[in-house]
């Protein structure tokens, strides 16, 4: 090949390359900074970043305070219907041995959270009251799924 | 990022990986022939497969590991067809089998999660112990071990008249990091436990520190029955770095490194090979005949490359003994100069941020620490080559993750991205 062509291919190939990685941290950049942009509803924060562009989610949105173990709370929003347990298909996933895969479901309906258990192993309790069929659970109220805690928020 | 960014991504590394196979061979004078378009077809389905396989039985597996895979695999595969062809058209298939290495393994465990591994650690670690001795089986045998420039790391299997060689201890390797994360996870507790004193120093009971001891009897005794540097001092670090992460107690990695400081220093004294690798790492020129021809080699090579390099297919990285596998990244640098080794480090880098990232975000310790595993497992072996090959370190033979040629390290590769996948599918909020 003539040499201004070799040179003009040597650069159009390290273009290409350093193209690739600009998107690529373009949009690592993206996923970090806005709003959660996958089907994960209980990761849709509001982002902190956004200033007024987001606005206030009204009526407050109920919160379910997740402790398993010994270890920090974790406060998932509630919108949906949202599978717990220790399986890879929960939405809410706890690291916890005592509950079962898919151990019971949360939805929100009139104003307030219910839960419903899924067959599980070791069954599902609301304050301490062991559940059948749907159950409503009030804020303040605790679900225990296991050795996991779940409080309503 | 959307699905439609992550496919754009795989379909541009496939379209380097063409552009780049069709440069080298009109360099060569032979126009644009099959092999650009196979290129492109072959990631394509490669990465096609894994990227349907994810979606389906791990949908919300990170989005940002597949890409710099991607172009490492691409930038390889260009590299390799440039020194010897027969190896590029290899490659490419070897990158169709991992692919589907890949896919099995994201199905077996698209129900039960990683956390089933834990409950075959035994398994696993025989495994990993038979995998590391196979190598050492007599050679002749239908399945006998062979004995390539002085270490025993190959295996080669008689299928009829042809002879199928691997290397079993990349597979070993991902066995043993699945069996570290599962031990760590269970024992951290009693091992970040330092009750002993000894002046201003805590020090844990002195039975804590038997896993340490047999990891590093292991370590060593791949060197000693092995002849293989590289993948002692990856295993012994990899398991050092975890204890650490497992523990948080930089005493961890103080006695790994004082361990590794005297197990180099009696090394080089008492095995002849580790000596000639030192003295070929310090005094490349002087041993220019004989040990330090490869090392040297290297050097002009970088020597000749400049900002962007010789151009594709316009260099003479054939020049260099092992240039599609230990040497590749020094290939790739003669040809496209210092610009392609920095975007190759970059991608390296943008692969340990996202599985660092995925052990930080994984729910409970053994995800934690077997994304920590799998990701330092790379990055270890990206800087022992790259260290090698550019006289930064001794050189040894370990390959360079996605880019060197290699059936074995494309498939152990390839099964820990199944693993990342998995684990970041199954973080928590």
């Amino acid at each position: 090949m003539p040499m201004i062509a070799v040179n003009i291919v040597k650069i159009l190939f390290a273009a290409s390359l350093y193209g690739f990685l600009f998107f690529l941290a373009r949009a690592m950049r993206a996923h970090l900074a806005g709003p959660a942009p996958l089907a994960k509803p209980f990761r849709d924060e509001p982002s902190r970043h956004a200033g007024g562009a987001v606005p206030p989610p009204s009526p407050e949105p109920l919160r379910l305070e997740v402790t398993t173990g010994e270890g920090a709370p974790s406060l998932v929003p509630i919108t949906d219907r949202h599978v717990i347990g220790r399986g890879a298909t929960a939405d809410i996933f706890i690291d916890d041995e005592y509950s079962s895969a898919r151990h019971a479901v949360f939805d929100v309906a009139e104003g307030a959270v219910w839960v419903e258990d899924l067959g599980s192993t070791n069954g599902t309790t609301v304050d301490g009251t062991r559940i059948i069929g749907r159950t409503r659970v009030g804020v303040g109220m605790t679900v225990e799924v296991g050795s996991t805690r779940v409080t309503v928020r | 990022m959307t699905a439609r960014t992550e496919s754009a991504f795989l379909a541009a590394a496939a379209l380097v990986a063409g552009g780049g196979t069709a440069v080298v061979t009109v360099a060569a004078g032979e126009g644009v022939t099959i092999d650009a378009p196979i290129a492109v077809l072959a990631f394509l389905m490669a990465f096609g497969g894994v990227l349907a396989a994810v979606r389906v039985w791990a949908p919300r597996g990170t989005r940002f590991l597949l890409p710099p895979v991607a172009l490492l695999a691409a930038l390889g595969s260009v590299e390799i067809f440039r020194i010897d062809r027969d190896l590029g058209r290899l490659q490419r298939l070897w990158l169709l089998v991992a692919a589907g290495v890949a896919v099995i393994t994201l199905g077996l465990l698209r129900t039960r999660g990683t956390v089933v591994l834990r409950r075959f650690r035994y398994l696993f670690l025989a495994g990993a112990l038979i995998l590391l001795l196979l190598p050492l089986l007599p050679s002749g045998l239908p399945l006998g071990g062979a004995t390539v420039n002085g270490s025993r790391l190959w295996v080669q299997l008689e299928v009829g008249r042809r002879t199928l060689s691997f290397q079993p201890g990349e597979g070993a390797k991902v066995l043993l990091v699945v069996f570290f994360a599962s031990y760590l996870a269970e024992r951290r507790h009693a091992l970040a436990a330092l009750p002993r004193r000894l002046g201003p120093v805590a020090l844990p009971e002195p039975r804590q520190l038997l896993p340490i001891l047999l990891a590093f009897g292991l370590s060593s005794g791949v060197l000693v029955y092995e002849g293989d540097l590289g993948a002692s001092i990856l295993l012994f670090g990899v398991f050092v770095v975890m204890l650490y992460a497992a523990t948080e107690r930089p005493f961890y990695l103080a006695a790994g490194g004082a361990l590794v400081a005297g197990g180099a220093w009696a090394a080089s004294r008492a095995f002849g090979r580790v000596a000639v690798r030192v003295e070929a790492w310090l005094h490349p020129f002087e041993h220019y005949t004989g040990s330090g021809y490869q090392v040297a080699q290297g050097v002009f090579a970088l020597g000749d490359a400049g900002l962007l390099g010789t151009g594709l297919g316009s260099g003479s990285p054939y020049l260099i003994p092992a240039a599609a596998t230990d040497f590749v990244f020094v290939a790739i640098v003669e040809e496209t100069g210092l610009a392609g080794g920095f975007a190759v480090l970059a991608a390296f880098g943008f692969l340990l941020t996202v599985g660092v990232g995925i052990a930080l975000r994984a729910g409970g310790a053994f995800r934690s620490l077997l994304a920590m595993g799998l990701s330092i497992t790379l990055a270890l072996q990206t800087v022992l080559i790259v260290g090698g090959v550019l006289r930064l370190l001794p050189l040894t033979g370990v390959t360079l993750p996605f880019v060197s040629y290699g059936g074995s390290s494309l498939l152990a590769n390839f099964a820990i991205v199944a693993l990342l996948e998995q684990i970041s599918h199954e973080e928590r909020a």
